[in-house]
């Protein structure tokens, strides 16, 4: 990102990378650009004359991620820097950067690489230990809807495909960069027992990493805002609603971290702030959002762009429909696959079915076997019975003639009969004539 | 655990610990090891600050005054006995060394 006399460049900076950084720094300020700030992930250079400097990114374990910007540890430690012909430049929490002038020929920071190896390693846990945590919730929510569940969310939904997709490809990015980390201790372990000096991924690589990853956000974000502007599977209420929460909830972490950047409180005081201020927000975003469906729910609002006529109803094996709204089909659909989903019932007779639809041949076989594996976990087990349908429709029954799969090329049906007067063939062959032949 | 980490003083942790052997303030220290190893060894601030709040976590050293954000220390007796002990282990290597030498010879 270009201003005048300014540039922003997407760099996240890790410990395990450092190396990297100053050598980028170093080449940005042979080019006329000095690093002023960093935000978060992106570094603020201002335009000046070509300077030879040497870079140091160095991490300080004995600040917290809570402290404050120049904590009072901090400054003691910038002071001896200063001492040994180090300026100091900006910090991001336990990372402190600092320059000195090429010919000055200033004694490195760290001199001893065995130390400096533990400083990093222990400042990297962090970092490496979050995407540690992030990779298993995500895996274990991808499992529960993907594996114990039946998926139907994750493929009919724009919100569940995008997210599904998110927390894939997240995981993947996740495991390169935590083996990365692994791979690059290990090798170093080695090195400084050798008595050879640490070696850090090059420039090329990490700036390489830092455009597939702003890449994948930028798409992902997009995405994300498309979906809420565009997609009326929620209405556009909702929608609007759910981008300004993210816009809140956005907007009140910065006031937080600016709050105790500005306010010199103590490290249990940040921890406080920080911790409580973003629960309290989360709290209230998800509070104005559940107040928000309570009372389409309590109103009775169904947005237009859910509801079809159902072309299956309870009525159609002459039992008097329950609903008093009329039989309807509550309708959701993404790029990937449509869903529409039915129930009604009276007093002692129960139908419900849900349909999933999609062009492609492998979303239709990857939901099938979820949902025939999702019967098998939970229901009493489902086996394939020879019907007089057309070969290409498959008919799965538990031995109750309660839980029925169908499944055609471009549809799966999953339905609950509960009809008491209706023989298995005729609810089968209604099935066909109603939800597949049409 | 600890006395582990410090049964043999790397060069560095022996040359501060020998610097501290007069009360100095952190900034000094530097200064005092360059001396003391007539140039051969240079400590980098990073690794003074990390090593200096090490010691004083294992006793070896001591803040002796805080003027804003200077801090002097000195090392304690068990720092120096912790230095005679690696002085003593350089030593033996040293005449093993000759031992083998003239053993040789």
């Amino acid at each position: 990102m270009w201003g005048e006399g300014r540039k922003i460049v997407f760099l996240n900076l890790l410990p395990y990378e450092c190396g990297a950084a100053e050598e980028y720094l170093s080449k940005m300020a042979q080019r006329g650009w000095l690093l002023k700030n960093v935000k978060g992930t992106f570094l603020i250079f201002k335009r000046s004359e070509p300077k030879m400097l040497r870079y140091s990114v160095d991490v300080l374990n004995k600040i917290s991620i809570f402290d404050h910007k120049d904590s009072d540890e901090a400054l003691e430690y910038r002071e001896y820097c200063k001492a040994a012909g180090w300026n100091y430049v900006c910090q991001k929490g336990k990372i402190q950067i600092f320059c000195t002038e090429e010919q000055n020929e200033a004694v490195s920071i760290h001199t001893d690489e065995q130390e400096k190896l533990k400083a990093v390693f222990k400042a990297s846990f962090y970092d490496v230990g979050m995407q540690i945590l992030l990779t298993l919730i995500f895996a274990f929510n991808l499992y529960v809807s993907m594996v114990l569940g039946n998926s139907r969310f994750n493929l009919a939904s724009n919100i569940g495909v995008l997210s599904s997709t998110g927390m894939l490809v997240l995981i993947v990015i996740n495991i390169i960069e935590i083996t990365s980390f692994i791979i690059w201790f290990i090798k170093n372990k080695i090195r400084v027992k050798d008595n050879k000096l640490m070696v850090f991924n090059d420039c090329k690589r990490v700036k390489a990493k830092n455009i597939v990853k702003i890449l994948f956000s930028s798409i992902i974000l997009l995405l994300w805002i498309a979906i809420l502007v565009y997609d009326d599977n929620n209405g556009d209420q909702f929608n609007v609603l759910m981008i300004a929460m993210m816009l809140v909830l956005a907007l009140g972490a910065v006031c937080i971290q600016w709050f105790i950047n500005n306010k010199r409180y103590s490290r249990n005081t940040n921890m406080g702030l920080l911790i409580g201020g973003n629960i309290i927000l989360m709290y209230l975003v998800l509070s104005v959002i559940g107040i928000f469906v309570f009372r389409q729910v309590l109103e009775g609002n169904t947005y237009s762009a859910q509801i079809k006529k159902a072309n299956l109803t309870i009525a159609d094996f002459g039992y008097s429909d329950g609903n008093n709204s009329g039989p309807h089909l509550i309708f959701n659909k993404s790029v990937l696959a449509q869903n529409a989903e039915y129930f009604s019932d009276n007093d002692d007779n129960r139908l419900s079915y849900n349909i999933l639809q999609s062009p492609y041949p492998l979303v239709i076989k990857f939901y099938q076997n979820r949902l025939i594996s999702w019967h098998n976990r939970y229901d009493n087990g489902l086996n394939q019975e020879s019907t007089t349908l057309p070969d290409n429709i498959k008919v799965y029954r538990d031995k109750k003639k309660r839980s029925y799969i169908f499944i055609s090329d471009n549809k799966v049906i999953d339905a609950i009969k509960e009809l008491k007067d209706t023989s298995d063939e005729e609810f089968i062959d209604k099935v066909y004539d109603k939800l597949i032949k049409n | 655990m600890a006395r582990e980490q410090f049964q043999n003083l790397t060069e560095p942790m022996y040359y501060i610990l020998m610097a501290l052997m007069k009360e100095r303030c952190g900034v000094d220290i530097m200064e005092a090891v360059y001396k003391i190893s007539k140039g051969r060894v240079k400590v980098g601030p990073g690794t003074l600050y990390t090593l200096l709040d090490k010691f004083q976590k294992e006793d070896m050293i001591k803040e002796t005054e805080v003027q804003g954000r200077r801090k002097s220390y000195i090392i304690t007796d068990k720092g120096k006995d912790m230095l005679l002990a690696e002085y003593i282990r350089l030593i033996t290597m040293v005449n093993d060394w000759e031992f083998l030498e003239k053993g040789e010879n």
